[in-house]
């Protein structure tokens, strides 16, 4: 038995879901209009599945999704969008979501991307693979880095702190929080350390 | 050069020699009679002083007898020079046989006592006094020795001359000693104040060699006592050697200039020259013009004795940079005055016929008084309405300039660093300092960490009295410094400490200038802290929940029903009329309930509805772009890039740099403006190739367009706003930003648009536009 959580603000969407599932044995649905609430469900139900909307003006999908993942780290995050699904591929890529599907796709094919997550499997369109090929190319031997990027990563490397480099660059620390989470992405990075060590070991700079 | 101690032994021996040597001189006065051997007698041969001597019915071919009581034949000295220069009396035998005795006094010839007695007289004492004030002057500057020493060797040389001409040969050594002495001490001055100056010395580093040359001098002149019917070559040397240090010392100072452009070296240059300019044209010019010389060469040269007086004057009064600006104002006088005079005195000449020599002495006449007269109007202008003409025109016209530049700022602090600097940059000072007096706590703050001696001059010398006394703009002088208030309020009061370089004064050209410069910042500041409190007190507005004022309120309003109104237009004619038909369909579907048809029809109508959705969430798109958010505004732009290439009939070629930008809000504002871009080529450029690139800048971003379209008329453009430019120039001017078009009609269309990241950009930027 698959237990799938459906997060979406419109009622609508959440019924028409119930509905797509109906005669489905194996996948057993529940849903939550409010991504708020989502945590608190977690606590008392275990559900393997997340299918998460990403334009809800409570909350972003893919915050809830890094939240999600957080509090239960075997969580299987399925992004369920309106919009173009191409444009959510590094996430997938970045293992912080499992899948992504378009609310337009057809029945069958939602049911079987869940199932076919649940074994294990990545379930993704053939273009996927150009989008990886692309990718690979780009990584780091392509990648040049902006002026503003090696200065922040110098101060990195000098062991600088948040606070100090907001100093330095005089903007605010909630601002270098921004740059930083925008540069370890660029980077396919996590963390100052690993950041610092990539720089190294590509001499990036 | 002498030291401190041996300053009264070196004063009195001046005193015995200029004593003996006028003495020489009153004792013997000068005849200046050739002589010529013709057999057993002489004869006179020259007579210098024409009008005594045919007074004293002395003429040439005159046959001298005696000399001052001794018979010719016992005058040795004559056999190798042929002179009679000094002597009280001569017995003379006429040609007519008649035996004459001549009595000499120094009464019979005016001019000679004057020039050869009175003025070095004058000029001995002269000397005496000044160098007594001088050395008892507490504020000793470093070359006043060598100032003392050049006054004293020219001193002795003018003062010897009267003896060594009547052949005294204690005169004739100190003569061409100090002659040659003075003119090396004056190279030493010049290499000392080049040293001060810090320019570099364009002759030879050992000058101090040089002070051989008044040994040779005088080693010359005893070898011709011992010697004396060696050729009279020693005179010729010693002019020679004099003239070859002089073209030195002008040569040092030419090539200095050139070299270096110190305003200081120039009026050296003519310190030296002016004292010859007499010679030249009130002796040699009419000399050979009119063959009449206005004055005797003796009286030009009188002139030559005001070098050291002028070498003095520039160096003591420590008012050198003061010269300057007399200086720049004198060649402005100067030029008027040439002009006025030489317009009078082609008027007086027609009227009254004059002479050339009284036309030279009046034009000369009328020169001098303007030039004096200019002088005394400026000094009664500026005590009458401090009004001051400025040769430069420089200090009005920095003036403007630093006002336009505090007239940008908007906050007082910035005013002030703004101010220390301006003052830094202009004025020749060596600190300026903008103090903060908290009245409170009576504690000083100063824009610079070095100035604690500075305050405690502030606490203890200048007095905490004398600073609250003060008021805004007025400028007082304390020790070298000046310290003006610039402004005052309640809780502080702002001081201005400056002082000069080289200690010296500020002209009153300068002082004006600072004056009306505070007066200015004062009423700046004032303003300043207007909009400062106006500010503080919207945000207190704000934070109350009083945010627009009604008007703002209403064209808010205004302007989002009429958004709203075109919204609905489009949702109306793009999707509603298909949502419609897809109802209706689905109506007829149900009406008909036919197993067949429906299984036929329903996929179709799927279909619709499907290609429906997309084309609405392409539209949500474009009214709030989804990824900008949630992936970053790179992501973002990507995706808008690739859906318009999708779409486009033209290349797109579009890279983004990645960007971190201080302020969020940017980053839509860039999303808006590349999907105007976009949008424009879509619709209206009908180009093949459009590129497009957002690259970082120091600081902030440049977004580049540019297509190979059919461009159009700028002037279309600002009437009708077709495009939607006015859209993107109205956001990039928010964040006062750069925004350029360059297209003419069927030449594509570029775009360069350039913002300068800053989170408080916006709520200054009615200040800085």
């Amino acid at each position: 038995m698959i237990s799938v959580l459906i997060v979406d603000d419109h009622p609508i969407i959440l019924e028409g879901s119930k509905l797509l599932f109906q005669g489905v044995d194996d996948i057993q649905i529940q849903t939550e209009s409010d991504p708020a609430n989502v945590l608190f469900r977690m606590e008392n139900t275990y559900f393997s599945v997340f299918l998460v909307d990403i334009n809800m003006s409570a909350k972003n999908g893919i915050t809830l999704a890094a939240e999600i993942k957080l509090f239960q780290e075997d969580a299987l995050v399925i992004l369920y969008t309106g919009d173009d699904i191409h444009s959510y591929y590094p996430l997938v890529v970045e293992k912080k979501i499992d899948g992504v599907l378009s609310k337009t796709a057809t029945r069958e094919k939602v049911i079987q991307t869940i199932r076919s997550i649940v074994q294990g499997d990545l379930v993704v369109p053939v273009d996927f693979l150009n989008f990886i090929n692309k990718r690979m190319q780009n990584k780091y031997d392509v990648l040049k880095l902006t002026n503003k990027e090696k200065q922040l990563l110098t101060m990195l490397m000098k062991g600088y702190t948040n606070k100090m480099m907001a100093e330095e660059l005089d903007v605010t620390q909630r601002t270098i929080e921004r740059y930083l989470t925008q540069l370890f992405t660029i980077l396919d990075v996590t963390s100052r350390i690993q950041a610092i060590e990539v720089v190294k070991e590509k001499k990036l700079i | 050069m002498f030291k401190r101690q041996s300053f009264w032994p070196v004063i009195s021996i001046y005193t015995i020699l200029g004593l003996y040597l006028l003495g020489v001189t009153y004792m013997t006065p000068f005849l200046g009679i050739q002589l010529k051997e013709s057999g057993d007698f002489w004869e006179i041969n020259d007579l210098a002083n024409m009008k005594w001597t045919s007074q004293k019915n002395v003429s040439e071919g005159d046959i001298i007898l005696e000399i001052d009581n001794v018979p010719i034949l016992e005058v040795t000295r004559l056999k190798y020079d042929p002179y009679i220069r000094g002597a009280n009396q001569l017995v003379i035998k006429k040609s007519n046989g008649q035996i004459l005795e001549v009595n000499v006094t120094h009464v019979d010839i005016l001019q000679q006592l004057y020039m050869q007695i009175v003025l070095p007289s004058i000029y001995f004492l002269l000397t005496l006094c000044i160098i007594i004030y001088l050395y008892c002057r507490k504020k000793m500057t470093p070359y006043l020795n060598i100032i003392i020493a050049f006054i004293f060797s020219v001193s002795l040389a003018y003062i010897s001359s009267g003896a060594s001409a009547r052949g005294d040969s204690i005169g004739l050594l100190v003569n061409s000693g100090f002659l040659i002495c003075s003119i090396i001490v004056l190279l030493t001055f010049l290499k000392n104040y080049f040293n001060y100056l810090g320019i570099k010395w364009v002759f030879i580093e050992n000058i101090k060699y040089l002070f051989v040359l008044p040994f040779i001098a005088v080693t010359l002149r005893l070898i011709k006592f011992a010697q004396p019917n060696i050729s009279p070559i020693d005179t010729l040397l010693i002019l020679t050697m004099f003239f070859l240090v002089l073209i030195t010392i002008l040569w040092i100072l030419l090539r200095s200039y050139s070299l270096y452009k110190v305003p200081q070296i120039k009026i050296l240059f003519w310190g030296l020259i002016l004292p010859f300019l007499p010679f030249l044209f009130l002796f040699v010019l009419p000399e050979l013009l009119f063959n009449r010389p206005i004055l005797g060469a003796d009286i030009c040269s009188v002139f030559l004795l005001l070098i050291p007086f002028n070498m003095m004057l520039l160096q003591l009064t420590e008012r050198l940079f003061d010269i300057v600006y007399y200086i720049t104002r004198f060649s402005y006088y100067f030029t008027i005055s040439v002009v006025s005079t030489i317009w009078l005195t082609i008027g007086l000449v027609f009227i009254f016929d004059l002479s050339y020599a009284k036309m030279f002495t009046m034009s000369l006449f009328i020169f001098i008084s303007l030039i004096l007269l200019l002088y005394v109007k400026e000094i009664l202008d500026y005590r009458g309405r401090k009004v001051l003409f400025s040769s430069k025109g420089n200090n009005i016209q920095k003036l403007y300039q630093i006002i336009g530049k505090l007239g940008e700022s908007y906050r007082v602090e910035h005013i002030l660093s703004m101010l220390e600097s301006e003052i830094a940059n202009y004025l020749e000072i060596s600190s300026v300092n903008i103090i903060t007096y908290e009245i409170e706590k009576k504690d000083f703050k100063s824009s610079k960490e070095d100035f604690k001696s500075s305050k405690e001059v502030l606490k203890f010398s200048i007095g905490i009295d004398l600073i609250l006394k003060l008021t805004p703009g007025e400028i007082i002088k304390n020790g070298d410094r000046y310290i003006v208030l610039i402004h005052q309020d309640l809780k502080y009061k702002r001081l201005l400490i400056i002082e000069p370089k080289y200690k010296t004064r500020l002209n009153v050209g300068e002082l004006l200038w600072l004056e009306l410069l505070l007066s200015y910042t004062n009423t700046f500041i004032e303003s300043t802290k207007l909009i400062e409190e106006l500010l503080e007190e919207l945000q207190g507005l704000q934070q109350i929940g009083v945010k627009e004022p009604t008007w703002l309120k209403k064209l808010l309003f205004l302007r989002v029903d009429e958004e709203k109104f075109k919204f609905a237009q489009e949702l109306h004619d793009m999707f509603l009329q298909e949502y419609l038909h897809i109802a209706r369909e689905l109506n007829w579907l149900i009406a008909e309930n036919n197993q067949e048809s429906n299984r036929l029809k329903l996929p179709l109508l799927h279909k619709q509805m499907i290609h429906s959705i997309d084309k609405l969430r392409a539209y949500c798109e474009t009214l709030k772009p989804p990824l900008l958010k949630s992936m970053g505004l790179n992501a973002a732009l990507e995706r808008l890039s690739d859906r318009t290439a999708e779409r486009a009939d033209f290349v797109l070629n579009a890279t983004f740099d990645r960007l971190y930008l201080e302020n969020e809000q940017l980053t839509l504002i860039i999303y808006r403006i590349v999907q105007e871009l976009l949008n424009n080529a879509l619709k209206h450029s009908q180009a093949s190739k459009v590129n497009l690139n957002l690259v970082e800048i120091d600081s902030g971003f440049e977004l580049i367009y540019q297509d190979n379209g059919v461009g159009c008329d700028l002037e279309k453009i600002r009437r009708f706003d077709s495009l939607g430019l006015q859209g993107i120039r109205e956001r990039v001017d928010a964040f006062n930003g750069s925004f350029v078009v360059d297209t003419a009609d069927g030449r594509g269309m570029y775009i360069k648009i350039e913002i300068i990241d800053g989170s408080d950009v916006i709520d200054f930027s009615i200040n800085s536009r």
